[in-house]
C-alpha cells in the first residue's frame, strides 16, 4: 500500500520537474536552477540506532520562484531547512546526498553540504539567507534592532558602513515598519513586527536564496496575511528565490509557485501549486488540503487560485 | 534572574507589565519607569542598610563580655598600678565607649553617631584613637588587595568560562570544567597555605608576611611600590586562582544552555565570525546574571579576604578585625562590620542601577 | 511540561539517575569514601596505638617522619597524625551534617511559609534572607565563635547554621515559586485539597532534589566557615576537625619543620569533601534542571 503510494509520488516528482522548463537530465547545469538537492538524507543518532528524518529527497529549486514545502510537524521539512542552512546540530547529520547551489557569486555551483569554514561563512547571508519563525527568539534580546542589521551587513559588506544610516531605515520601510524601530529592542516589538524585522534583515544583503521556516506560524490571521503579502512583494520586486516551509497549505496556496509535500522525511509530491491543489496525486496531499479551514481554505486554495503571487510570475 | 535584595518581591506586579508598542513610546515613558526603578532600588537599599546594621548591632550587644573591664585590665597591666575600678571611672568609660543606658538608647546613639558623624567611638586596639581612624588606616590595603583580586577573578573567570562553554565536549574544555568543579569550592586560604609552603619556605623567593618590607618607609617611590607588589603576589594569586574558578563554572553553566538558543543559530546563519557570536551574542547575555552575582558575591569575597589577610599578616581590615575580636574591641568590630555591610550593599545598589544598561529587558521586567 | 507532570513518579528510577549523572555518582562516592575513612578511625587507632590512645600527648616521640608505624608521622606533642586525621574527617562530616540539617529545616520552613503564602510575609522573609546572603556575615561568626568557649559539637553546628540557612532557603524558595504556578498544583487547588496536603503530597516530592541541593550547599558553607574560624585560631575549643589540624600545623610551625602531612593531608581531604558536595550539587542541578540537561546531552 505505502509502496504503491511512494511510487506514485516518485512519478509525480519527476512529473513536476519535467513539466517545468528544466531538463531533468541536465542535473542542475541549467541556469534556471538555483538549488539542486539530490538524494539528500538526514539522520538523527539515537540510543537505539539512527532515526531517519529526511529520506532521499530530490528537489530542484528554480531561480526566482517561491517553492513551498508542506507537511505536518515531524515530516522532516524543518530538518531539511536546517540542513540546507547548515544549522543542523548534533545528533543530526547528513547521511547522504548533495545540494548544489548556484548563487550569483559562484555560478559554477557549490555543494552546500560539503562547504565549510570561511567559505561557508562568506556564502551565508550574502547568498543564502534565512527567515526564521518570528515567535522564536531569533533576535538577540540584548541588542538594538539596528545592531542586528549592522553586524551582518558589516561582516559581509564592510564597505557599506557609511550607507547604514540610510540603508537600515529603507529596509525597515520596505517591510512596512517605521524607521524608529531600529532603535528598539526585540522585546519591545510585537510578534508581527519581529517577523517583519527578520524579513528586512533577511533581504538586507540581497541574497539569491532565502529559506523561510514557518514565517507566519504563531501570528494571528490578519498579521499573517500582511506578512505573506509583504513576502510576495519582496519576491516580486527583488526576484529573490524563496524556499517557504509551512505546515499550512493555505499559506502555500496564497504564496507559492510550486509546492512540495513531505511525509515521513520523503517528498511525496511536487508540482505547480494550482495543479497540486486541483489534482492532488497523493492521498496525504488531499488530506492536507482538506485540513485547511473550510471558509478561508476553500476560498483561497481552490476557487480563487492563489491571489497573491499571481500568474504574471509564472509566465 | 534573582535580584539582590528584591528576590522576594518579584512576584509583585511589575512596574510596567509588558512593553507598550513602540508607536506609543515617548520620552516620558522612557524616563519614568527607570526613575521609578531607581527610586525603588534606593529605598530597598536604605531599608537593607538599616536592617543589616541593626541586626549586626544587636548581635554584638547580645554577646557576653565587657570592653570596659578589658580596658581597665590593660591599664593595670600597662601602668603596673592597681587602679581600683571606682564607680566613677567605670561610668566614665562606659559613656566613652557608648555602653551606658539601655540597649535601645545605645542603639539610637550608635545610629545617630554613625549617620551624623561617621563615628564609632574609641578603639581598644590603639586607645584612645577612634575606631574609624584605626579602620581608615587599614582600609587602603584591603581595597587594593580585594578590589584588584575581585575584579581580576571575575574577568578571568568569565572569559575562561565562556570559552569552556563554547568549546564544550572537547577535551581541554571538559578537563578545565571538571578541575573547576573540583576546586571552585576550596577556600582561598588552602591555596594560600600551599603557595606559602612552596614559594616562601621551600623556594624562599617570595615574602609571606606583611604588605611591604618593614625597612622601607611608605611613600610613592619605586622601591616601596615594588615591595608592595612583591608582598601582594601570594595573597592575590591565592584569591584569584580559586575566585576565578567559581566564575568560570557559573559562566559555563550560563553559556551552555544559551548555545541552544535560536538567536545563536540565527547569528551562525548570518555568517558572523565565531568570536563575534561568542562575545556579542552569547557572552553579552551572561553579563546580567554575572554582574548581579558579582555584587552578591562581594560579601563572600570579603569573608575569604579576612582569612587571607590574617594568614599573610596583611595590614588590612581582615587582620584588624581579627585583632579587634581577640581584644573584644567592640567599637572597631562594629565599625569594620558596618563598613563591610555598607560597601557591599552600596556596590549592589550601584550595580542594580547599571543593570538596565546591560540588559534592556529589565525595564520591561520590573 | 510533561516532565514536570510526571515528576512524582520518577522515584522508581533513582538508580538509573545515578547512571545518568557521572558527576552525582562521583560526588556521592567521594563523600562515602570520606565517611569510610572517618569510620575506620577506631580500627586505625587500634592498629597504631595497640591498645593505647595514639593521640594522647607524648604517646610517641615528637615530629616523627612518616614511616611504616606512623604512615603520616607524629606532631609536636608526639601524637599520631593519621589517627588524628581520621577522627578529624568524622568530626568535619558530623559538623556538616548537623549544620546542613538544621539549615535545611530552617530553609524549608522559611521557603514554604514565604514562597507558598506569598504577599507580605514573603516580602519580609525574603528581605531578611537576602540581607543575610549579601552582607558579609563572617565578622559576626568570628565574634560569636570567639565568645563561645566550651561548646559541644551540636552547638557548633547550630552556631554555623545561623549563617548558612539562607543558602538553603534561597535554593528551595525559588523552586517553590516555580512549582506553585504549575498545573498540577492548580489542579490540586481546584479539587479543594488543603494547603498542607498540597505541600506534602504535591510540592515536597518535587522539591526533594532541591532540598538536597540546599542541604549540600549549607553543609559545605558551614564546614567552610568553621575551617575559616580555625585557621585564624578562633575555632571553638574542643572540636578537633580537619580545620583544627591545619591550624595546629600552622601554629606549631609544621611547615618549617617539614611535617608536611599534618597540613597537606587535611587540605587534600577537605578539598575532596568540598569537591564531593559541589559535584552532588551540580549533578542534581543537571539532572533536575531540564534546561541544563537537554543541552549538556549526557
Amino acid at each position: 500500500m505505502s509502496d504503491a503510494l511512494t511510487t506514485t509520488a516518485a512519478a509525480s516528482v519527476s512529473d513536476g520537474v519535467a513539466t517545468g522548463t528544466t531538463d531533468p537530465a541536465g542535473a542542475g547545469r541549467d541556469l534556471d536552477v538555483i538549488l539542486d538537492i539530490a538524494d539528500l538524507s538526514v539522520a538523527y543518532a539515537t540510543g537505539s540506532g539512527d532515526l531517519v528524518a529526511v529520506k532521499d529527497v530530490n528537489l530542484q529549486v528554480r531561480r526566482g520562484e517561491i517553492l513551498g514545502i508542506a507537511g505536518e510537524s515531524g515530516s522532516g521539512k524543518t530538518t531539511m531547512a536546517a540542513t540546507l542552512l547548515r544549522l543542523l546540530k548534533k545528533p543530526g547529520r547528513v547521511s547522504g546526498g548533495t545540494a548544489q547551489f548556484f548563487p550569483g557569486s559562484a555560478p559554477e555551483g557549490v555543494d552546500l553540504l560539503a562547504i565549510t569554514g570561511n567559505r561557508l561563512r562568506r556564502l551565508r547571508w550574502s547568498s543564502l539567507s534565512y527567515l526564521p519563525q518570528g515567535s522564536m527568539n531569533s533576535l538577540n534580546p540584548v541588542a538594538r534592532i539596528e545592531r542586528q542589521f549592522a553586524d551582518v551587513i558589516l561582516e559581509h559588506a564592510p564597505k557599506r558602513k557609511a550607507e547604514l544610516p540610510t540603508l537600515i531605515p529603507r529596509l525597515l520601510q520596505q517591510v512596512g515598519l517605521d524607521p524608529s524601530v531600529a532603535r528598539s529592542y526585540p522585546h519591545e516589538l510585537s510578534g508581527g513586527m519581529r517577523q517583519r524585522v527578520l524579513m528586512a534583515i533577511a533581504i538586507s544583503l540581497e541574497p539569491d536564496l532565502i529559506v523561510a521556516d514557518e514565517p507566519t506560524t504563531a501570528l494571528d490571521v490578519t498579521v499573517q496575511r500582511v506578512i505573506l503579502q509583504t513576502l510576495a512583494d519582496l519576491s516580486r520586486d527583488s526576484g529573490v528565490t524563496i524556499i517557504l516551509i509551512s505546515h499550512d497549505m493555505g499559506v502555500h496556496a496564497q504564496l507559492a509557485d510550486r509546492v512540495a509535500v513531505m511525509l515521513d522525511g520523503a517528498v511525496v509530491e511536487v508540482g505547480e501549486v494550482r495543479q497540486v491543489f486541483h489534482q492532488p496525486q497523493h492521498e496525504y496531499t488531499r488530506r492536507l488540503i482538506e485540513s485547511i479551514p473550510k471558509l478561508a481554505g476553500a476560498a483561497v486554495g481552490v476557487n480563487a487560485g492563489h491571489p497573491v503571487a499571481t500568474g504574471e510570475d509564472d509566465r | 534572574m534573582s535580584f539582590p535584595l528584591a528576590g522576594g518581591t518579584s512576584t509583585e506586579p511589575a512596574l510596567e507589565p509588558g512593553a507598550p508598542p513602540p508607536e506609543e513610546r515617548s520620552s516620558l515613558w522612557e524616563r519614568r519607569p527607570w526613575f521609578r526603578y531607581a527610586l525603588r532600588c534606593f529605598l530597598l537599599y536604605l531599608a537593607s542598610l538599616w536592617g543589616a546594621l541593626t541586626i549586626a548591632f544587636f548581635f554584638f550587644r547580645m554577646l557576653p563580655g565587657d570592653p570596659v573591664s578589658t580596658v581597665l585590665q590593660s591599664m593595670q597591666q600597662q601602668y603596673g598600678t592597681t587602679v581600683q575600678a571606682s564607680g566613677d571611672l567605670v561610668a566614665r568609660y562606659r559613656t566613652e565607649f557608648g555602653l551606658d543606658g539601655s540597649v535601645i538608647e545605645q542603639y539610637l546613639r550608635f545610629m545617630k553617631n554613625l549617620v551624623l558623624h561617621q563615628d564609632f567611638g574609641p578603639s581598644l586596639l590603639s586607645y584612645p584613637t577612634p575606631a574609624q581612624d584605626v579602620i581608615g588606616a587599614a582600609l587602603p590595603w584591603t581595597i587594593g588587595l580585594m578590589g584588584i583580586t575581585a575584579v581580576l577573578s571575575w574577568v578571568i573567570g568569565v572569559a575562561a568560562g565562556a570559552i569552556a562553554g563554547w568549546r564544550r565536549g572537547r577535551l581541554g574544555a571538559e578537563v578545565t570544567a571538571n578541575v573547576a568543579i573540583a576546586f571552585s569550592q576550596m577556600p582561598f586560604y588552602f591555596v594560600a597555605l600551599v603557595l606559602v609552603y612552596v614559594f616562601s619556605y621551600l623556594l624562599g623567593v617570595l615574602p609571606n608576611r606583611s604588605a611591604y618590607d618593614s625597612q622601607l618607609t611608605p611613600g610613592w617611590n619605586l622601591e616601596f611600590i615594588g615591595s608592595v607588589l612583591q608582598h601582594g603576589i601570594l595573597p592575590a594569586v591565592s584569591i584569584v586562582v580559586i575566585g576565578s574558578l567559581g566564575w568560570l563554572l557559573s559562566t559555563r553553566m550560563l553559556i551552555v544552555p544559551l548555545l541552544g538558543e535560536d538567536f545563536l543559530s540565527y547569528a551562525e546563519a548570518k555568517g558572523l565570525r565565531p568570536s563575534v557570536i561568542l562575545r556579542k551574542y552569547a557572552l553579552r547575555n551572561c553579563y546580567l546574571p554575572q554582574v548581579t552575582a558579582f555584587g552578591l558575591g562581594l560579601g563572600f569575597i570579603f569573608n575569604g579576604n579576612v582569612l587571607v589577610e590574617q594568614l599573610f599578616s596583611y595590614p588590612g581590615l581582615g587582620s584588624t578585625l581579627v585583632a579587634a575580636i581577640k581584644l573584644q574591641d567592640l567599637n572597631t568590630i562594629m565599625g569594620i562590620t558596618s563598613l563591610a555591610i555598607f560597601a557591599v550593599l552600596t556596590a549592589n545598589f550601584v550595580l542594580e542601577l547599571v543593570l538596565p544598561l546591560l540588559d534592556p529587558r529589565i525595564k520591561g521586567w520590573r | 511540561m510533561t516532565t514536570t507532570l510526571s515528576a512524582p513518579k520518577r522515584t522508581a528510577g533513582r538508580l538509573s539517575l545515578l547512571r545518568r549523572s557521572p558527576k552525582l555518582t562521583i560526588g556521592i562516592l567521594l563523600i562515602l569514601l570520606l565517611v569510610a575513612i572517618g569510620l575506620s578511625a577506631p580500627l586505625v587507632a587500634q592498629a597504631i596505638g595497640g591498645g593505647q590512645d595514639p593521640t594522647e600527648t607524648a604517646a610517641f616521640p615528637r615530629w616523627l617522619k612518616p614511616s611504616g608505624a606512623h604512615p603520616l608521622g607524629t606532631d609536636q606533642y608526639g601524637r599520631d597524625i593519621l589517627v588524628m586525621v581520621c577522627r578529624g574527617v568524622l568530626v568535619s562530616l558530623q559538623i556538616g551534617a548537623i549544620a546542613g540539617l538544621v539549615s535545611t529545616v530552617i530553609g524549608v520552613i522559611v521557603a514554604f511559609v514565604g514562597g507558598y503564602l506569598g504577599g507580605f510575609v514573603d516580602t519580609v522573609l525574603s528581605f531578611f534572607t537576602s540581607i543575610l546572603l549579601v552582607v558579609p556575615t563572617f565578622p559576626l561568626l568570628i565574634t560569636l565563635s570567639a565568645y563561645a568557649k566550651e561548646v559541644t559539637l551540636f552547638e557548633v553546628g547550630l552556631m554555623l547554621s545561623i549563617f548558612s540557612w539562607p543558602f538553603a532557603a534561597r535554593t528551595i524558595r525559588s523552586q517553590v515559586l516555580t512549582l506553585r504556578t504549575r498545573a498540577y498544583v492548580d489542579l490540586a487547588k481546584t479539587t479543594n485539597s488543603r494547603d498542607l496536603e498540597i505541600i506534602f503530597k504535591e510540592l515536597l516530592p518535587n522539591l526533594l532534589p532541591y532540598v538536597m541541593v540546599g542541604f549540600a550547599t549549607s553543609a559545605l558553607g558551614s564546614i567552610f566557615g568553621l575551617i575559616g574560624l580555625e585557621v585564624i585560631g578562633l575555632g571553638p575549643a574542643g572540636v578537633i576537625d580537619l580545620g583544627h589540624l591545619i591550624f595546629v600545623a600552622i601554629s606549631t610551625g609544621a611547615l618549617t619543620l617539614g611535617a608536611w602531612p599534618l597540613f597537606v593531608v587535611p587540605i587534600i581531604l577537605l578539598t575532596a569533601l568540598f569537591a564531593g558536595l559541589n559535584l552532588i550539587n551540580i549533578g542534581l542541578e543537571e539532572v533536575y534542571n531540564p534546561r541544563l540537561r537537554s543541552v549538556s546531552g549526557v
